[in-house]
């Protein structure tokens, strides 16, 4: 009943219900032949052995168990299909091989059996918890292991309630019947069906066993930090948990009769299991949701410790009924839903070796430590009594395990980065350093019959530093693309050993060659006389480099209006030629010339406008040449001449894809004065969009801390979308280069305030518009296929938005992998970065930014989105509706005034209250409270 | 592998390998090394399966050794070396199940995720409009060799038939209007209204009067025009073929970056809606989806070319061969 409650409350696809529901109805029967079993063993062990006895059990059932799991580590690298169903055969067997010898009254019958009890619970539960791992991802985990865990407190409830009926009418032995009868049936029905069904999902033929060994699982937990934290923290809460439990077994033996036990356990149990039945039901899922999987697993523990200082005073039976029944309400709701959420997040492979070596160690090392401490802290005849445990060793482990939850968590956090790190781009890889080996393939490339071999050996040289290693015969390469490469090398790293080939390749058949020969030759060691033979002749390539190496030593008698004049007549080849070497001559004479002050300062103004009057009428002819290879070469000499009268010509040449990346650099070269333009520009809504909307970049890169307060103000103030997400992106690139930059965090809290409205609100619109399509079918017109279209892309853009603003805000988190992660195909990935969002945010920003991208139903989104926001849960009318999206602006303001035309719909606003504005008041999100955890 | 592959040596030759390969030309030196750690090296012998074609692509093989053969539907489509890559035009084309691709001898790859190549399409926009630059060249070429009744069904370029033409009103259309019209064509069945509102806004109504002459051969082909209204008449050499209202017309050129193939003339009074593909492209740069939704257009009519020269029993490995010099054109350096 309560399974089938949360069958229909947690949402499942098809496959999930499958795989949840016979793990549920396997954890169900397993906890319920369980309890059977454990009351018959409680009962029989407590009517015929001392407690003192008991830590003396613990040891053994601490060291059976690790020589259980070391046996059973050939099974682990992935479940097998019918492992879990076998095992469950093989308990029935077992057990109803006790229920044959139950007349047998010897003390070794009674040990067995509680050996048995401990050994066989934990070796089935672990199973099935690796099987579930493996098949959920982190985000499915959280929504299903409730469901699933709900199996084990109904199990826990069913179980007992069934012993308290039988002890009624049977001795207690045959407890042990109905035990094997349920793990029989267990294992023929819904284990069967869970191992089936996990074997069948997508990822399981894709599971490699790893080869392992006991050495290299322990090496496992040493060397990774969070599985060393989460083996402590099983270790420590076993301790405690086993302490309770002597402490709880003691009491009953000292005032439960022996005949009385069975019922008594029965009872209790029951009692206990409706307790953890009404946890499961309403706690678990609040708690986690509430508090996140690491902040949930303080709960129980807190709880503990409060029973455990504070009930002392009402005596150690009270305090130890008290401590068992938090102990058996918690354990199997919260903790263990917590404890296995800790496992979801570890890689497959990491997680099938690391649970059996946490089980091991944690569980089996901490009822052996539980053990050892009871013995010298009570005596080996218990004559000490428990009060003493209880006061002294018991709040010490549970402050122990307290610490350890507590650390755990930015472990938990950096699991989930890495996780979402693997596979991504990491930008940091830098350049192989250059050993021998990597020298002698490099040269070898340079030998290479394909050029783009050679081009990449040369660029490797280059960029290591290395270019005076490239021999100055490859300039005889027949590619012009690596000879043209070669000689921009040679004249960067200043070398002239290549001049006299320089020379020989002024004849070459290809003019471009043959300018670039010049170019570069003059770069290094400029000869008057070659130039001026070379400025004779056709106007050719190597004419317009010669004309312009000349005016710009001054050896050319009629200055800039030759050049101008050749600007203006010259055929393609040759103007192109000439914008090359006019921006390389610049280059060369003022680019890498320190700015410097004082009269070093005016000397080179003076210089710098000597060479403007040279330059500068020809570079506005070439600008203006409809030749983008031309337009942009003018365009970066005119950057390095400074020329303030070139502003607006580059600032129009934004607009133009071809042009923008040399008129931006421009820009970014002349500096203040074109910082100013621009910024008046920006304001200018009349000026065409697509020269606009890049002025954000290109704000960026002339001045970066005036461009951040310029685009922050633009950010809340710019009316246009388009242009906003401009501004975002040119934010987004500030803070690429400078992390540390500071950004107003009130502008961009009010911005990620201003985007869930605008997400928020295009989703309440289109469940409304689809409402009314529902109610009216002929409202379904064209325009309202486009305006959902557009209700979606809006909801879509919203969400980028938010992680743009998110990694401005927060530089120190990577928000941008997250959003990749949240976008990738693979769940678990999706899963992890859904995760390190909740681990990451808090507060309003994490409820909401969770609700933008947790899988779920529109109209639960919506609802939800509601219970925060409460206007966006209001229903509208049709008339009402449009006017709100015609108020929104954009596109959505054109398609909805359409809209409403076609069911003549009056385009005139109601009455101003009934219309949501279209930007909110800028107001604080976060309600005075950081947004962020970590 | 990362361990593996920050070797000087493997991370260089790996750089040299990447440097050469023409879909990822255009990236720096630092770019490459930022990718390079993230290349598998494989190993196939002879007649083992590279690529099944039973399934998507999930990954690219870039080769560095060795030769295979590309086949689809029992076909022979064609050979690929180095530096061809496996999987990268199914993976464009979104295609449900690959070329299936064998090692004639022994070869040897770098294979890259299909996620990681996304990636590095995302952040480097110019990978992407390279690509789809070429793409529209390989179906440019194609364009001018399939017979006219051919292109119709694979291009589905048939003029309607008068009464399926939408009415248009007698006023220059609105922009939500243009918006409906720019949607039924098929690389923006699925694209963000918003971006395509964009688009729409930035288009210019254009009305020739029958006779008038659109375009030339060998003129610069910036526009793509989409006919509202109207026929058209195409003429190159012997080709002559008649597109009609719905159908976009010189935008495989423009978006090329070629001359115009065929001379284009109006033999209806034609309204139109005039669209430059730079700015497009400007549109792309902000809606990546919008432009990968286009490269897949392109890239699966390329497949399905292919298909249909491999139906009609012509070989398509001069396609195939074309599309690869092509690529190698476009990767050529531009210094």
């Amino acid at each position: 009943m309560f399974g089938a409650r949360m069958f229909r409350i947690t949402p499942m696809d098809r496959t999930e219900r499958a795989l949840a529901g016979s793990a549920f109805a396997t954890l169900l029967g397993l906890t319920a032949g369980h309890t059977l079993l454990e009351t018959a063993r409680d009962a029989l062990f407590l009517s015929r052995v001392s407690p003192a006895q008991l830590p003396w059990l613990y040891l053994a059932v601490a060291i059976l168990g690790v020589s259980a799991t070391l046996l059973s580590r050939a099974n682990r690298a992935r479940p097998r299909r019918f492992a879990l169903a076998a095992a469950l055969g093989g308990a029935a067997l077992v057990t109803f091989a006790f229920w044959l010898l139950r007349d047998r009254q010897s003390l070794f019958f009674v040990y067995a059996l509680f050996g048995w009890t401990g050994l066989f619970a934990s070796w089935v539960t672990v199973q099935l918890w690796t099987l579930l791992g493996h098949s959920f991802d982190v985000t499915q985990a959280k929504r299903l292991y409730g469901f699933v865990g709900a199996g084990a407190v109904i199990g826990a409830v069913i179980g007992p309630l069934g012993a308290r009926v039988l002890t009624a009418r049977l001795a207690t032995p045959h407890l042990l019947l109905a035990a094997a009868l349920v793990f029989a049936l267990v294992g023929l029905g819904p284990a069967l069906l869970l191992g089936s069904r996990a074997a069948a999902l997508p990822g399981a033929r894709a599971a490699v066993a790893e080869p392992a060994t006991a050495t290299g699982d322990l090496s496992l937990v040493s060397s990774s930090r969070y599985v060393r934290h989460l083996a402590a923290l099983v270790l420590l809460s076993t301790i405690a948990l086993t302490l309770v439990d002597y402490m709880f077994k003691r009491e009953v033996a000292l005032h439960v009769a022996p005949a009385q036990m069975g019922h008594f356990f029965a009872t209790f149990y029951a009692a206990v299991g409706a307790l953890a039945l009404i946890a499961q039901l309403f706690g678990v899922e609040p708690v986690l949701r509430l508090f996140g999987v690491h902040r949930a697993l303080w709960v129980f523990p807190s709880l503990l410790l409060f029973g455990a200082t504070g009930l002392l005073v009402a005596g150690a039976l009270v305090a130890t009924l008290v401590l068992k029944t938090a102990d058996g309400a918690l354990r199997h709701s919260l903790h263990r839903t917590s404890l296995e959420l800790l496992y979801v997040p570890l890689p497959d492979g990491v997680r099938r070796r690391a649970k059996p070596v946490i089980d091991l160690l944690g569980q089996r090392g901490g009822q052996a430590a539980a053990s050892l401490l009871i013995l010298a802290v009570v005596g080996a005849d218990g004559s000490r009594g428990g009060r003493l445990l209880l006061l002294l060793v018991l709040p010490v482990s549970l402050v122990a395990w307290l610490v350890v939850a507590r650390g755990l968590r930015p472990i938990y956090v950096e699991l989930f980065r890495t996780t979402l790190r693997e596979g991504s781009l990491m930008p940091q890889w830098g350049l192989p350093k250059l050993d021998l080996d990597a020298l002698e393939t490099i040269f070898a490339a340079l030998n290479s019959r394909t050029d783009d071999e050679v081009l990449a050996a040369l660029e490797l040289l280059a960029a290591q530093s290395r270019a005076r290693l490239i021999p100055a015969l490859v300039l005889f390469h027949p590619s012009r693309a690596v000879v043209l490469r070669a000689l921009d090398i040679f004249v960067q790293e200043g070398r002239k050993d290549f001049i006299p080939i320089a020379d020989r390749l002024l004849s070459h058949q290809d003019g471009a060659v043959a300018a670039a020969a010049l170019r570069a030759r003059t770069a290094v060691a400029p000869d008057r006389e070659l130039l001026e033979r070379s400025a004779v002749g056709a106007c050719s390539p190597l004419q317009a480099t010669a004309i312009a190496a000349l005016v710009a030593h001054g050896w050319e008698a009629k200055g800039a209006a030759s050049l101008t004049e050749f600007a203006a007549q010259a055929p393609l080849e040759a103007r192109v030629a000439l914008a090359a070497a006019i921006t390389e001559l610049l280059r060369e004479g003022l680019g890498n010339e320190p700015t410097g002050t004082g009269e070093r300062a005016t000397a080179r103004g003076d210089r710098l406008a000597a060479i403007r009057a040279r330059f500068e009428g020809a570079l506005m002819v070439l600008a203006d040449a409809p030749e983008k290879a031309v337009a942009a070469s003018a365009a970066r000499a005119l950057g390095t001449l400074r020329s303030e009268l070139a502003i607006p010509r580059l600032i129009r040449m934004l607009g133009s894809r071809s042009l923008r990346p040399d008129a931006r650099q421009a820009l970014a070269t002349i500096g203040p004065p074109a910082f100013v333009a621009l910024s008046a520009a920006l304001a200018d809504h009349t000026l065409d969009v697509g020269v606009r909307g890049n002025i954000p970049r290109a704000l960026v890169e002339i001045d970066a801390a005036q461009a951040s307060t310029q685009l922050m103000r633009a950010l809340l103030e710019e009316p246009d979308g388009f242009l906003r997400f401009r501004v975002l992106r040119a934010l987004g690139r500030l803070r690429r280069f400078d992390p540390n930059l500071t950004l107003d965090s009130k502008i961009l809290e009010t911005a990620v305030d201003r985007t869930f409205e605008a997400a928020f609100s295009s989703l309440h619109w289109r469940l409304e518009f689809r409402r009314h399509r529902d109610e009216e079918p002929a409202r379904e017109t064209p325009s309202h296929e486009l305006i959902c279209s557009l209700l979606v892309d809006r909801y879509t853009h919203a969400v980028e938005r938010v992680f743009r603003l998110l990694s401005l805000r927060y530089p120190q988190e990577d928000f941008e992998r997250v959003y990749r992660s949240l976008r990738s195909r693979d769940n678990r990935q999706r899963g992890n970065a859904l995760e390190l969002l909740e681990n990451l945010l808090v507060g309003r920003v994490r409820d909401l930014t969770l609700l933008l991208v947790a899988p779920m139903e529109d109209g639960d989104r919506l609802r939800r989105a509601a219970a925060l926001v409460p206007e966006h849960g209001a229903t509208l009318t049709f008339e009402v509706l449009l006017h709100q999206m015609m108020a929104a602006g954009g596109s959505l303001s054109v398609l909805a005034a359409y809209h409403a035309q076609e069911f003549a719909v009056s385009t005139v606003a109601p009455a101003p209250s009934l219309v949501r504005p279209a930007t909110p008041a800028a107001g604080g999100l976060l309600d005075g409270r950081p947004a962020f955890a970590g | 592998m990362l361990a593996e592959s920050a070797q000087p040596l493997a991370l260089t030759e790996r750089l040299l390998h990447l440097r050469t390969l023409p879909i990822l030309s255009r990236l720096t030196l630092a770019e490459l090394a930022a990718i390079a750690p993230y290349l598998r090296p494989r190993s196939f012998a002879a007649d083992e399966v590279i690529a099944r074609g039973d399934e998507p692509a999930t990954t690219v093989h870039l080769m560095t050794a060795g030769r295979a053969r590309m086949l689809r539907g029992g076909h022979l489509f064609g050979h690929l070396e180095t530096p061809d890559a496996v999987g990268f035009l199914p993976l464009m084309a979104r295609m449900p199940d690959a070329f299936e691709v064998v090692a004639e001898r022994p070869t040897r790859t770098l294979e890259l995720d299909a996620d990681t190549l996304m990636e590095i399409l995302e952040d480097h926009f110019q990978l992407l409009i390279g690509t789809l630059r070429v793409t529209s060249r390989a179906v440019l070429a194609e364009f001018r060799e399939i017979p006219p009744e051919q292109k119709r069904i694979l291009f589905d370029t048939a003029p309607p038939p008068a009464h399926a033409a939408p009415a248009l009103p007698p006023r220059p259309l609105d922009t939500v209007e243009r918006l409906f019209h720019l949607r039924r064509m098929r690389p923006f069945r699925h694209t963000s209204i918003d971006s395509l509102a964009l688009v729409a806004r930035t288009m210019t109504e254009v009305r020739f009067d029958a006779g008038t002459m659109l375009w030339r051969v060998g003129d610069d082909a910036k526009d793509v025009l989409l006919l509202l209204s109207g026929r058209v008449i195409g003429r190159s050499g012997s080709l002559v073929e008649e597109f009609g209202p719905g159908v976009a017309i010189g935008g495989f050129d423009a978006m090329a970056g070629e001359p115009r193939w065929a001379d284009m003339q109006a033999v209806e009074p034609v309204v139109a809606l005039r669209g430059s593909i730079e700015l497009l492209l400007d549109v792309f740069e902000d809606d990546h989806e919008m432009g990968r939704d286009f490269l897949a257009v392109s890239a699966d009519l390329l497949v399905r070319i292919w298909e249909d020269r491999a139906r009609r029993g012509e070989p398509v490995w001069p396609a195939v061969q074309r599309l690869r010099a092509l690529l190698r054109e476009a990767g050529a350096p531009r210094r």
